[in-house]
């Protein structure tokens, strides 16, 4: 089963290749581009082809390095983790398209920060046991703390160190729950772990650290001040691809963990289901009640982390359809919105049709966030709020509902912002060409959401099979281990 | 049982360390909390597992919470390094800054890109 191997190495192994390649290259700015266009298109391939693969013959597995599964590494894309690697390849050539077309990838570090970034991150999605998942954590993690301060300056820095410590203390709330999970099943593959009971096999405890862990590192409510701090610090791109990627990760790693691991035990799946409507309401509200812009957006990612959690909370199949579908297409439009909004929002910008366009793709962008038909948001929302009302938590539907349109009275002060200062004279602020550049890879995501919007049934097909695989443990663990 | 004192006394100390302001008292706490995880890492052995893992041994051992440790402990390494680096650059920024910058920055939790974007 070598091209199996192959297939599911590839979307770590090229972006830490081409990060260390980049790192070497960095005094040529053509050859880390190359380097980095080239690794990303291999990630979004094999995240292609492992969707492909895994919803038409079953769960994708393999072990690396060992000839069982006890000393190798585990490597399984059920149809969730591999739409994520697609997903997250695809954020990343957004955010290096922007950053080529207006030359911000001048730091030499950028590029391969980001590629370790990625291969963490599609590392953590196809992780088949809790050990190597919070190895990529850490992969991730290590990239964003330097992304973050990589500029300097005392605010921040100072917001840096809050989120590192916030991480680490969450590093090690993961590791205690990993050795109280490991001690209690004597096992951290997921597939194996999936045909124990959790509570009757003494693993709650460990789980439950776990899951607090996940939690704190998704940004959901008790533990979400850090990422309404850090995330604003960070420059415009690194903001960008910090919303799209770690939260993600986190979320993901819930998903998964939770519903396949810990065979979705009601008692994980309920406490998540609580934090994660607190975090709507209040989360949604402290984004109206907020001043400043960065953080307007800061706390709006919270909130959206609310949404991708309600779905796996519920636990029905429409639910976690709904939830999955939710992620896949936020992944890409929160990150979009952001670098769409930093250049209209920082400085003023000329008149004429380059402005009415990038405004439009704004617009666009943050209606789907909203979610307003017919855009990608609003599907997954639809689906959400049916599949709250299917399983009978009203609560959960009037949540989301709360939350969405708290969003859109949070986001409009940030339109007035950006469309009422047009009338400035031309030659100060921002150029028409340079803006074209900032927002052109955004506004070709927003008329993406509108297609998916318009057409959203291939991704309710991944997002279905997600589900499918998602919501029977046992069938999961059968199809890794039986292979 | 002498691990889980010691284990016990490494976390209280570390958060004890951590809750402290100051980024230097929070780069020892981490690490003594770091190593209170892994003693109990490298004491959360598997139900199945008898003896340590050294060969040769009578029946094949796991050796899976060692490997735990090991990459824990490297990992902890890093994160380490990279929080005193932190410290020492934010240190001697805020020292070439002055304490008036010190005391605005630490209130003040709006970080800015700089630029003419007040509302940032």
């Amino acid at each position: 089963m070598v091209s199996t191997q192959l297939l599911l190495l590839s979307p770590l192994i090229a972006p830490l290749a081409a990060a260390a390649f980049a790192a070497l290259g960095r005094r040529w700015n053509g050859v880390q581009r190359a380097v980095t266009i080239a690794a990303l298109v291999v990630v979004i391939a094999a995240g292609v082809l492992l969707v492909v693969e895994s919803l038409s013959s079953g769960v994708v597995s393999t072990v690396v390095g060992g000839e069982s599964s006890l000393t190798g590494i585990a490597l399984t894309a059920d149809p969730f983790g591999a739409a994520l690697v697609a997903a997250i390849g695809l954020l990343a050539a957004v955010v290096t398209a922007t950053m080529a077309m207006t030359g911000d990838d001048h730091s030499p570090f950028l590029q391969p920060l980001m590629l370790v970034l990625i291969g963490g991150a599609s590392g953590s999605f196809i992780a088949g046991d809790l050990f190597n998942l919070f190895v990529f954590f850490e992969v991730v993690l290590i990239g964003s703390y330097v992304l973050l301060v990589l500029l300097g300056g005392l605010p921040r820095l100072h917001a840096a160190s809050v989120y590192v410590t916030v991480n680490l203390i969450g590093t090690m709330l993961l590791l205690t729950g990993i050795a109280g999970v490991f001690a209690a099943t004597g096992t951290v593959n997921l597939a194996q772990l999936a045909q124990q009971p959790v509570v009757e096999s003494g693993a709650m405890p460990g789980a439950v650290l776990v899951v607090l862990a996940f939690t704190l590192k998704a940004g959901l409510l008790p533990f979400s001040g850090w990422l309404a701090v850090g995330y604003p610090a960070a420059q415009r791109t690194t903001m960008a691809l910090f919303a799209g990627t770690l939260t993600t990760v986190g979320v993901a790693a819930l998903y998964r963990v939770v519903l396949l691991a810990f065979d979705g035990s009601a008692v994980l799946r309920s406490g998540v289901l609580v934090v994660a409507v607190a975090t709507l309401l209040l989360a949604s509200v402290a984004a109206v009640a907020a001043k400043q812009h960065g953080r307007v957006l800061g706390l709006l990612i919270v909130t959206q982390v609310g949404f991708m959690a309600a779905g796996f909370g519920l636990g029905t199949v429409a639910a976690v359809t709904a939830g999955v579908f939710f992620v896949l297409q936020d992944v890409v439009i929160k990150a979009a919105a952001i670098l769409a909004y930093r250049p209209l929002g920082d400085s003023p910008v000329p008149a004429g049709g380059v402005r009415a366009v990038a405004l439009t793709g704004f617009a666009l962008l943050a209606s789907s966030l909203v979610g307003i038909p017919p855009l990608a948001g609003f599907v997954g929302k639809a689906l959400l709020v049916e599949a709250a009302f299917d399983a009978g938590s009203v609560v959960v539907a009037v949540a989301v509902l709360v939350a969405s349109a708290a969003t859109l009275a949070a986001l409009l002060p940030l339109w007035w912002h950006v469309s009422g200062r047009g009338d400035t004279e031309p030659g100060s602020g921002t150029s028409s060409a340079r803006l074209s550049a900032c927002v052109a890879p955004a506004v070709a995501v927003a008329v993406a959401a509108l297609v998916v919007g318009i057409v959203p049934g291939w991704l309710l097909t991944v997002a279905e099979g997600s589900a499918e695989v998602l919501v029977d443990p046992a069938a999961y663990a059968r199809q890794v281990l039986g292979s | 049982m002498s691990a889980a004192i010691a284990t016990g006394a490494l976390a209280a100390a570390g958060i004890y360390l951590l809750l402290h302001g100051s980024l230097v008292r929070v780069v020892i706490g981490f690490l003594l909390l770091q190593h209170a995880v892994n003693l109990l890492l490298v004491t959360a052995r598997s139900p199945q597992r008898e003896e340590a893992p050294i060969l040769p041994a009578t029946v094949p051992q796991d050796p899976l919470g060692q490997a735990f440790v090991l990459t824990a402990i490297v990992i902890g390494f890093a994160s380490v390094i990279f929080l005193l680096a932190l410290t020492l650059r934010y240190v001697r920024e805020a020292r070439a800054a002055g304490p008036a910058d010190r005391n605005s920055s630490a209130v003040g939790d709006t970080p800015r890109e700089g630029g003419d974007h007040a509302s940032w």
